[in-house]
């Protein structure tokens, strides 16, 4: 029976809570925003059907609070809770929590979201339907023989990795066979320290790797299929920045390949409605890294080249529908690039940069694609990540979205603060990236960052000799509010 | 440019342009006893303030140390500004905007007053780290006395998700530190205070 959805809770805030919303209204749902005051002015509060207002505080009290987002619920008489990404998307307690208040989630079943989410775990089912793993030991190591001739057997350079561990804490890459034996000593006390169990494994350490994820969908019926992969290579502090789809390295066959193991991996754990499995991958060999069990940031670059709603489609998934689509439907038409803009600073380390968008113009055009939740006056909150949108762009092949996404970019203009579009920018015009040369170390091997500096500092040069030379730019601060309307007047004058 | 070029149509388009030029370093730093010819301004350019220095008679924009030389055409109804001789900016002041390359940009300019809490800094041999952004303090990776060089990290700000570094920009030794591990802190709060030696 397929159960219906007339109120969905939007359980997310940002560009994301905009995007949900949006879809839901594609299947007329009403919707229901939560937010913090901190968030009181943010675009998903205005654009859903109802907000409520969990008052001021960190994430903790409002975006994380499990009991106040289903008393809301409740009082709200919502059917259905989306978790977008982040926040409690991959909380199983909470997806648990959701159903047995007889909420719809919109989402993996909890057992799903659980297994998929422990280590060790994870990597079980992999091994079990033939994913392919960076090869390592399942079992923790002790420093000693049995290390060493284990690592014989994985080949150098190894990583040790804490069993507990989690946010690139407790790692260290061993070289050889002499740096082994220290760096499991070291890395056993810090993961006694920091995650309170000292258990270490070794696994291969694969170098200057591509970050490559295939999309996958699942219904409750036990239909599952892949939407082809997304290369998410080009980070900043582990962190993706750029993703497209398709990989440049990717064949056919290797897509195709890892697309069936994947949705092996995905009705081995009974799992349902949107996910994604992450691989690192180099000369032709993947190796498993995790599963997000939620939505993603960059779904668009997948809805681009197949032309399908992910998030429609989540929802309908929800309501107990089988797959709008056969694995034989999906095709892939053209080629989606994202570039996350955000309030970062690139040639200042990528450090935030938050603000009042005091102007903001959008580029259009074939193929152009802006999802966020910011306008013009909309002051930026520190207390959130500085994903400030999206521009996604589509071409017709690679080198077409390179080329309209540079252009868009060029007419992107956010005002009031720093953002990296800078870093976009000189991405989409830099010559290993045009070849599709891209690792998860872009930034460092290809020294983009002084560039970017080098280029800031000609457009200020530029500016300034401009203003200077034209006395047509002046400050706020000289006349009190006067400068603007002294510029109009003087460029009416002088007939410009 | 080649022949069948129409005139005024330059032979790369921005992103061959921005291709082109991507490895390309300017070397010209300039010597100290030069800076006497220049006048110090305070810039904003989309957000990010900057100090340069500019020297009236030559049109010489110093920015970091390095030499940008400029040229303003006027063309049009526009300005083109030529930097380093082979980078162009077409320049439109327009009702109070500033279009740069047709796109909108923030730009203003004032003349550097010694006032100026950096500059006086300088002036006085110190430097006071104040905190760019709220956040909370997650490391601190000095003690009062310490000796600190350009780049020594100071301390680790979470601020927006992210683990912010804040390093030393002179060298000098650790005078004052204001704050505590695991305290929250609004924009510019006093952190540490650094002494040139």
């Amino acid at each position: 029976m397929v159960k219906s959805i007339d109120r969905l809770l939007v359980a997310n805030r940002g560009e994301i809570a905009v995007r949900i919303v949006r879809a839901a209204r594609m299947l007329e749902m009403e919707t229901v925003a939560i937010y913090s005051e901190q968030d009181r002015h943010s675009m998903h509060v205005r654009l859903a059907d109802h907000s409520v207002s969990l008052e001021h505080g960190p994430a903790r009290e409002n975006y994380l609070n499990i009991q106040k987002i289903l008393d809301t619920a409740r009082s709200l008489e919502v059917d259905a809770i989306h978790p977008g990404y982040g926040f409690l998307s991959e909380s199983a307690p909470f997806a648990q929590a959701v159903i047995d208040d007889g909420f719809t989630w919109v989402g993996p079943p909890p057992e799903a979201i659980a297994r998929l989410g422990d280590k060790i775990q994870s990597r079980k089912a992999a091994m079990e339907v033939g994913v392919p793993l960076t090869p390592g030991t399942d079992t923790p190591v002790l420093p000693g023989k049995d290390a060493i001739s284990a690592a014989q057997d994985i080949g150098y350079p190894i990583m040790v990795k804490a069993a507990y561990g989690g946010g690139g804490m407790g790692m260290a890459v061993v070289r050889n066979v002499d740096e082994l034996n220290d760096a499991l000593k070291r890395t056993r006390k810090q993961a006694e320290a920091s995650f309170g169990r000292p258990d270490v494994f070794l696994e291969r350490y694969v170098e200057g790797p591509r970050h490559i994820e295939i999309q996958f969908m699942a219904d409750s019926k036990g239909n599952v299929i892949h939407m082809g992969e997304r290369e998410c290579s080009i980070q900043r502090r582990h962190q993706k920045i750029i993703e497209e789809a398709p990989s440049p390295a990717i064949t056919e066959e290797e897509r195709e390949f890892i697309g069936q193991k994947v949705k092996k991996l995905a009705k081995l754990v009974k799992y349902e409605n949107a996910g994604t499995a992450e691989f690192l991958y180099k000369d032709g060999e993947f190796f498993f890294n995790e599963v997000n069990a939620r939505l993603q940031v960059e779904h668009p670059v997948t809805e681009m080249v197949t032309g399908r709603d992910i998030v429609v489609e989540q929802l309908r998934i929800a309501k107990d529908r089988r797959l709008s689509w056969k694995q034989k439907d999906i095709e892939f038409n053209g080629h989606a690039i994202e570039l996350r803009i955000c309030a970062e600073d690139p040639i200042h380390d990528f450090r935030p940069s938050p603000g009042k968008v005091t102007s903001l113009v959008l580029p259009g055009g074939m193929g152009v694609r802006f999802d966020t939740h910011i306008y013009e006056n909309y002051d930026v909150p520190t207390d959130y990540d500085s994903l400030l949108g999206k521009l996604i762009i589509w071409g017709e092949d690679r080198n077409q979205a390179i080329y309209r996404a540079y252009y868009a970019l060029s007419e992107l203009a956010v005002i009031g603060f720093p953002t990296n579009s800078s870093f976009h920018r000189v991405v989409l015009a830099n010559k290993e990236f045009h070849e599709g040369k891209t690792t998860t170390n872009f930034i460092e091997e290809t020294q983009l960052i002084p560039y970017i500096k080098e280029a800031f500092n000609r457009r200020v040069a530029a500016c300034f000799a401009a203003g200077v030379k034209t006395s047509k730019v002046f400050l706020p601060s000289r006349e009190d509010s006067k400068w603007k309307d002294q510029a109009r007047l003087e460029s009416t004058n002088r007939g410009i | 440019m080649k022949e069948n070029e129409k005139s005024g149509v330059s032979s790369y388009t921005p992103i061959k342009k921005s291709m082109k030029f991507q490895k390309q370093k300017n070397n010209q730093e300039i010597e100290d006893r030069e800076r006497d010819n220049y006048k110090k301004y305070d810039v904003v350019l989309n957000g990010r303030e900057l100090q340069i220095l500019y020297d009236d008679s030559t049109g010489d924009v110093i920015i970091d140390n390095k030499r940008y030389p400029t040229k303003i055409e006027e063309d049009d109804g526009f300005y083109r500004a030529i930097v380093s001789d082979q980078h162009n900016y077409r320049i439109e002041f327009h009702q109070g905007q500033i279009f740069m390359e047709g796109r909108l940009v923030e730009f203003t300019f004032k003349p550097s007053v010694p006032k100026l809490q950096r500059v006086m800094s300088e002036m006085e041999n110190e430097l006071l780290i104040k905190a760019p952004l709220p956040g909370n303090i997650v490391g601190i990776s000095v003690k009062i006395g310490d000796p600190v060089s350009v780049g020594t990290k100071i301390l680790t700000l979470e601020a927006m998700k992210m683990q912010n570094e804040i390093s030393s920009s002179i060298n000098g030794r650790v005078q004052e530190i204001y704050i505590k591990k695991g305290q929250l802190v609004g924009t510019d709060e006093k952190l540490v205070l650094i002494v040139k030696n």
